[in-house]
């Protein structure tokens, strides 16, 4: 059931509870009533927990996946990432084009914070040494 | 159902005629004070989502 409808639930239960004055017994009825709306108001704090949960996981999604891309100076519009045969992805000023795997944007994300400065060239070429020593190992033993 | 639990706080329903106890009141009074509480760590975590967001 949606937050919205646990709400009007509510108010029709709010509208059934009487308001005593001096003297008036407070029927079971009363009780009863309030009852039920403190279970309705539990299941609503419940049902936003569960949103709040989905948007911290989506806003998670969105953090690791575009925002260390976009977050790299304009200087570096055009991005060509192969680490692992898998990424690739473009960045200009009009249009911004991903498509990155979730390792691969991962990968990407800790280059982003690393604190430490690492000329993206001498990276890139480490990275295409390594992949190529690698197929060279490959082949060989093949 | 007979009683309801509101975050580990049980208030039972009360037949026609029975009489409404004090404890009866003080477990509605306990289940409102845990409703706020789960109300004010919801509103935190709002609140941090917001500043991760820039709202």
């Amino acid at each position: 059931m949606s937050i919205e409808a646990k709400l009007s639930e509510l108010v029709s239960k709010l509208k059934q509870i009487r308001r005593v004055k001096a003297g008036d017994y407070v029927l079971s009825t009363d009780h009863n009533y309030i009852v039920d709306a403190l279970s309705i108001i539990r299941d609503i704090v419940e049902l936003m927990k569960t949103k709040q949960d989905d948007l911290e996981e989506k806003l998670e999604k969105y953090r690791v996946n575009v925002y260390p891309i976009v977050k790299r100076p304009l200087s570096m519009q055009s991005i060509d990432v192969d680490v692992l045969g898998t990424a690739s992805l473009m960045v200009s000023p009009i249009d911004i084009s991903v498509d990155v795997d979730p390792i691969a944007s991962l990968k990407l994300a800790s280059q982003s914070y690393d604190p430490v400065y690492v000329d993206p060239i001498a990276k890139r070429q480490k990275a295409e040494q390594t992949y190529s020593s690698s197929v060279e190992a490959q082949v060989t033993k093949s | 159902m007979s009683s309801v639990n509101i975050y580990g706080v049980v208030i039972r329903y009360v037949r026609p005629r029975d009489i409404i106890e004090p404890n009866d009141h003080n477990s509605k009074l306990d289940a409102l004070w845990k409703i706020h509480y789960e109300l004010e760590s919801l509103s935190r975590r709002i609140k941090e989502l917001e500043e991760k967001v820039g709202a």
